[in-house]
């Protein structure tokens, strides 16, 4: 009775505008509260040690490093490079839009950065070549998911985290279905190129591609430094972010010269507060997954799932659509805290190995991120294409079909996403 | 008003900037470790005090975002009502929150007086209870902001508080 009880005022909480994180800590404290042998000084406590976690250092570390980009030119650079290059074809700007967020994808681990980064200088440039708003705000917003998808990933580094699953397994199981997503990206642009009579951008960019790929180097070497270095096991995915936003501030202080050391402290003001907003909800979950265990969720669910159902493509499926639903109202991070750990010994029962499953997982909360009401890069875009959110969806919609099918590819095929890890190890 | 408006404010200054020297030393334990490692030498506090130092920052930089109305939240209820009505459901919001934020200030506060002389593993001169310190300074600066707002919302007139709402 309690459990619907709580159900019921977490929805309320959500619907009048209760912030998320304090939605999530006021249902723990009042289901903690109930229960008469757990201690209420447990939620204050398992909020702190939600956080506790060298893990978890990479998330503020990886948004630093974004920061340094946006703020170092190494976007900008990258923008460049990529309407050199596709700019000339019909589409081009919507084409050089998926490209320079595949590239940037590899470079950063945060999918936010990315449309915030990107579609500062992309939708005006777009608007101003004639592409209609929708479409503008929609590429820019999809595309960004690949941010989370190709590595480095901060949701991939808290579900390795949080399921002790290898980091470099889940980068390396990121690329190809990162890959697939902007090549079908691509597709869909194509086929509304020709549609609407989409118009290829005039630049002399074309003249200088091997100036601006030179120009790009230090840039386009950051996933092969953070990547690299993981996959080969010189650092951890901390330390990796870490050097990420040393290497990022000295691009853009020393190469490129676009930052100024006044600009450091604004820098990382911004990294604190972006930073601690998912991080507070994630501690607040930590609480309401110690309600979770009491009430031994994991054990009922993996008890229903045995005796319905032992198909893994259901099991997924079934996963799928559950995260969908939740990543239209929660950030990706507080929802893996929440959900994952409960769901892991079904997982482990029904044969799907971690990696697969943690990619699924990964690429439907990325997919969250441009569902409405509560889709960040959905936000972000908008609101720099000054565009209200029911359109920008509509512009969204036949990319996030592009994400489901190669997510169902990788469901019903996983080798797809995982002949990769057998390369390189 | 005038003078919780300051006091707020100065204390907002603070925690920003102990947030960010928080994350500057774990910035830097980070890479402390990083060549420790390479130089083969045995630090162990590097972890420990990043981990730490982590924590405290989000609870300061959440807190921060109290105080600027930053942490995400679904708005469709807020927009879709206007003047007193909308006051009405933001100070009930406020409310909510602040009733949260009180109670895990007096938990937090306990935990913080029940572990003060516990050490740190690695570096035992330090006590635990710097660190626990960090769940009741956020917690109770969260409530002194969300009362704050309360009171803007209550004594500021509805044409002052849209555009007030709009630099936030």
């Amino acid at each position: 009775m309690i459990g619907i009880i709580l159900v019921i005022l977490f929805i309320f909480f959500i619907f009048i505008g209760v912030p998320i994180a304090y939605s999530i800590g006021t249902v723990a404290l009042i289901g903690i509260m109930s229960i008469p042998n757990i201690s209420n000084v447990t939620v204050p406590m398992k909020m702190f040690y939600g956080l506790n976690s060298f893990v978890l250092l990479a998330v503020p570390l990886f948004i630093l490093s974004a920061n340094l980009m946006n703020s170092g030119n190494i976007s900008k650079k990258l923008i460049d490079l990529s309407v050199a290059l596709m700019g000339s074809l019909k589409g081009g700007l919507a084409y050089a839009n998926v490209l320079v967020s595949m590239i940037f994808a590899g470079v950063s681990g945060s999918s936010t950065a990315d449309t915030a980064g990107i579609g500062k200088i992309l939708i005006p440039r777009m608007l101003e070549d004639g592409y209609d708003k929708e479409n503008s705000v929609g590429i820019t917003a999809a595309s960004s998911t690949i941010g989370s998808i190709i590595p480095p990933s901060i949701i991939m580094v808290i579900f390795g985290g949080i399921t002790n699953t290898p980091i470099s397994d889940l980068f390396l199981a990121g690329i190809v279905p990162g890959v697939l997503i902007g090549l079908g990206m691509m597709g869909v642009i194509w086929f509304n190129a020709k549609k609407r009579n989409y118009p290829s951008y005039n630049s002399d960019g074309k003249k200088n591609i091997f100036k601006l790929f030179i120009e790009a180097i230090p840039a386009l070497l950051t996933p092969i430094i953070i990547i690299g270095g993981i996959v080969t096991g010189w650092y951890t995915a901390t330390e990796a972010a870490a050097f990420a936003a040393l290497y990022s501030l000295f691009v853009g202080m020393f190469i490129y010269k676009a930052i100024k050391l006044s600009d450091i402290p604004h820098i990382l003001v911004d990294t604190l507060k972006l930073s601690s907003l998912s991080l507070f909800a994630l501690a607040t979950s930590s609480a309401l997954g110690e309600l979770l265990g009491y009430y031994n969720v994991n054990t009922i669910l993996q008890t229903f799932f045995m005796n319905n159902f032992t198909s893994q493509i259901l099991f997924m499926l079934i996963i799928v659509l559950f995260f969908l639903f939740i990543g239209t109202f929660m950030d990706a991070i507080p929802a893996m805290i929440l959900f994952v750990p409960i769901m892991m010994p079904t997982v482990a029962s029904i044969g799907i190995p971690n990696v697969v499953f943690g990619i699924v997982i990964v690429i439907t909360l990325a997919t969250g991120l441009v569902t409405p009401p509560y889709g960040l890069c959905l936000l972000i875009a908008s609101s720099i294409g000054d565009l209200s959110i029911e359109k920008s969806f509509k512009g969204v919609i036949p990319y996030i079909g592009v994400i489901m099918v190669v997510l169902l590819l990788i469901i019903v095929y996983p080798q797809t996403a995982l002949f990769i890890i057998d390369i390189f190890k | 008003m005038k003078h919780l408006n300051y006091l707020t404010d100065f204390i907002k200054k603070i925690q920003i900037a102990l947030g960010v020297s928080l994350l500057i030393t774990f910035l830097i334990s980070v890479f402390i470790q990083i060549i420790a490692r390479y130089m083969r030498l045995s630090i162990l506090w590097t972890e420990e005090l990043a981990t730490y130092s982590f924590a405290f920052a989000v609870f300061m930089g959440a807190s921060v975002m109290v105080k600027e109305n930053g942490h995400f939240a679904f708005s469709y209820m807020i927009n879709k009502l206007d003047g007193n009505k909308k006051k009405c459901l933001e100070i009930l919001i406020y409310l909510i929150m602040l009733a949260f934020v009180l109670t895990c200030g007096v938990y937090g506060t306990i935990i913080t007086k029940t572990f003060w002389n516990y050490n740190w593993t690695t570096l035992p001169s330090l006590k635990m209870g710097y660190v626990w310190l960090s769940l009741p300074l956020s917690m109770f600066t969260m409530s002194l902001y969300l009362i704050e707002h309360i009171l803007t919302t209550i004594f500021i007139p509805n044409s002052k508080l849209e555009s007030l709402r709009n630099t936030l």
